[in-house]
């Protein structure tokens, strides 16, 4: 096994099972629709609160979706022979959460402008709203492989992910709807923008080492 | 400087005798510091010029917020602990301490809910403050729910570390990130390293009653750990030949 | 060098859950080795493999590869080993051919192929594993063992679900593996019938 051999193997099964990121896009376009409907669908209200609505479907949408990440290799034992395969997994670890972050983040940054559209969100802010998602989102999935190591040889561990991992979201959802805010008054953004970039950075160097641990005592 | 303490520390026979000796007598300090400190606050100290008599409140709610920031401090770092010297006591630790740290955010949540209806009018503000220590208490929640659901002894550990260490990390980005929408409230009304802005009647009984929290958690966490230790070592010897000769 | 350890095991204790395993197990393993594990049920067959493999932490005694502590130093031994555990670590979305890819990116087309019609799975190259049954399962998870280039195996009850025919194959490619310098552990509830093989009883 190499790295490049893991990489190709992933995008494969990925790909493969291509109805699990399209499920995760429809419960994130499902969450979206709940605010118009649930509490009010005139521009008074959505335009200020879309970046919100948009990044809590957002996030939603990855900590359910990612709950499952190790799952499958966990039961066929693929994920006890990444362990021993003398390669590093937390390497492993950041080819798998890359090529999933690739494959849902694609879609919907491209499906976002239009539900921006459909939410009356200025188009100004669309920039600074894609921006949000393209540095805040890495955050979620590295954070969030740690809670799927966590609950793997769960088997109905869904719920206590979320429990475990939203709370570790909230910097990110707030930062991210306060640079959008802050376009929306005409404020500063680029700072919160660096903040989002530093907590994704602190995730990219402490998620897969915690993941990795966390598989390594799964794995038994 | 000697690392004895540190490897002692590590052996849960060893930490079981000495918090034998002291346990009561920790806990006992603390109530008694803990009665002195409410005691005085609610009952002597002067009435506050702005908010009246509702303001003695802090006298719950200040020692309870802080025990529960640093309850979960202590997770953090006894979290460390574990994942780089797999110190046996360290997740005995954590499993004691953490129900009594989501026992603390609650008081200091719900004393807040009381001390808020009289002085904001609500009964909830979404103000920074609060609101970290809501997340504070779902923190402690998921430590609690993780270790209640893995049954392998060895992977809870390692978990309840992990998520331990990640809330260490994470605990002053989440505070920060809260203060974005800091509205209602007013500054923090107590700080060890500050010079106090209240008049030293006020603060003086606070400070008691911090102190005495302190202790009381202390005493009780030594306690939890105590059964916390017999149930996982009951395989050795030393603790058969203690429930033979004492009972259990 | 042929009577050099290269791997040895000396008292060794694991704990797993409520009971101490493997009872001071000790052995050394020389090149050209078979190392034949038996024990009930439950003995602690594969708990030893998951000790080795660093996956369970160990109570006491020592493991060394090429006279390094396996505790303090694992990555060498990691390099060349190849562990074929209960389950055959193969993932089921793929198929057989871009499975053996992931696993053997090196091996050229036509070796993969030969050992592929060797196994009788030829005509299921591109077949997606989970249509395959339990014992095809089982073969693919073999070539590995057919086109490996790592020293030890480490194989815990590779018999399982195989027939007869290629339970004898399998003896021979075990033979053949150690005839030329490499060493095979193994844990099985069968004898081997066609090698000679040191057995240490759990
Ligand atoms: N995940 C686990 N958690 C706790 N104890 C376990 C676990 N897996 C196995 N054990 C215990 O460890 C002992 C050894 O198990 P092991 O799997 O090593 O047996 P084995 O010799 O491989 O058996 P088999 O022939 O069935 O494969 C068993 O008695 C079992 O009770
Ligand atoms: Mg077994």
């Amino acid at each position: 096994m190499t790295y490049l051999s893991f990489f190709k193997a992933e995008c494969l099964t990925l790909f493969r099972s291509k109805q699990r990121v399209v499920n995760a896009l429809l419960f994130f376009v499902l969450v979206v629709v709940l605010f118009p409907l649930g509490i009010d669908p005139s521009a008074d209200f959505l335009a200020p609160a879309a970046g919100g609505i948009i990044w809590c479907a957002a996030a939603l949408s990855v900590v359910v979706s990612i709950e499952s990440l190790y799952k499958e290799s966990y039961a066929d034992g693929t994920l006890t022979q990444l362990v021993v395969s003398g390669l590093s997994l937390p390497w492993l670890i950041l080819i798998k959460v890359g090529v999933y972050w690739l494959a849902m983040m694609l879609p919907l940054l491209l499906l976002t402008p239009v539900f921006a559209q459909m939410l009356f969100l200025p188009s100004d802010s669309l920039l600074v709203l894609l921006a949000t998602l393209l540095i805040g989102t890495p955050g979620l999935f590295l954070i969030g492989s740690i809670g799927a190591a966590l609950t793997v040889s769960l088997k109905q561990g869904a719920m206590l992910m979320v429990l475990l991992i939203l709370p570790f979201y909230f910097p990110i959802i707030i930062f991210s709807t306060a640079a959008i805010k802050a376009i929306q008054f005409g404020l500063p953004y680029g700072g919160l923008l660096a903040l989002l970039a530093a907590i994704s950075l602190l995730a990219l160097v402490v998620a897969p080492v915690m993941t990795s641990l966390c598989i390594k005592a799964s794995v038994r | 400087m000697s690392w004895i303490w540190f490897h002692k520390l590590g052996s849960p026979k060893w930490f079981y005798q000495w918090s034998s000796k002291w346990a009561t007598a920790v806990f006992l300090i603390g109530l008694l510091a803990t009665l002195i400190g409410v005691g005085w606050g609610l009952g002597f100290a002067p009435t506050d010029y702005q908010q009246g008599e509702t303001y003695r409140i802090i006298y719950l709610h200040v020692p309870a917020a802080v025990l529960a920031e640093s309850c979960y401090f202590s997770l953090g770092v006894a979290g460390f602990v574990y994942l780089v010297w797999q110190m046996k006591m360290a997740p005995i630790f954590i499993k004691s301490m953490a129900p009594i740290g989501a026992a603390m955010a609650a008081i200091a949540l719900l004393s807040g809910a009381i001390w808020g209806k009289p002085t904001w009018g609500t009964w909830w503000v979404w103000d920074a403050r609060l609101t970290s220590v809501l997340v504070l208490f779902i923190l402690y929640m998921g430590i609690i729910a993780l270790q209640n659901t893995l049954e392998d002894v060895t992977l809870a550990n390692q978990a309840a570390a992990i998520v331990s260490v990640l809330g260490l990390i994470n605990l002053p980005i989440i505070k920060y990130s809260v203060n974005w929408w800091n509205t209602l409230h007013q500054p923090a009304s107590f700080s060890l390293t500050k010079k106090p802005t209240m008049p030293m009647d006020m603060w003086l009984p606070l400070l008691i009653a911090v102190i005495g929290f302190y202790c009381l958690v202390a005493g009780l966490a030594m306690w939890r750990m105590q059964s916390e230790i017999l149930l996982r070592e009951r395989r050795t010897q030393w603790v058969k030949e203690k429930v033979m000769n004492d009972g259990v | 060098m042929h009577s050099v350890a290269i791997l040895t095991i000396s008292d060794l204790w694991v704990e797993r859950g409520e009971s101490d395993l493997l009872n001071g197990l000790s052995f050394s393993a020389r090149s050209g080795d078979v190392v034949h594990i038996t024990g009930a049920n439950g003995a602690g067959k594969s708990t030893f493999f998951k000790a080795l493999l660093g996956l369970l932490p160990i109570l006491s005694g020592s493991m060394t590869f090429n006279g390094d502590s396996l505790t303090q130093q694992r990555q060498n031994f990691l390099n060349n080993t190849l562990y074929i555990g209960h389950s055959a670590g193969l993932n089921g979305a793929l198929t057989v051919m871009e499975n053996i890819r992931w696993y053997l990116p090196k091996c050229s087309e036509k070796i993969v192929e030969q050992a592929l019609s060797e196994l009788s799975l030829g005509a299921f190259a591109e077949t997606q594993l989970h249509a395959l049954s339990a014992g095809q399962v089982r073969r693919v998870a073999l070539v590995r063992l057919w086109l490996s280039e790592q020293q030890i195996w480490l194989l815990d009850e590779p018999f399982t679900a195989l027939d007869q025919g290629l339970i004898s194959m399998l003896e021979a490619k075990m033979a053949a593996h150690v005839a030329s310098g490499g060493i095979v552990i193994l844990a099985s509830h069968l004898p081997l019938a066609h090698l000679s093989y040191l057995q240490v009883e759990l």
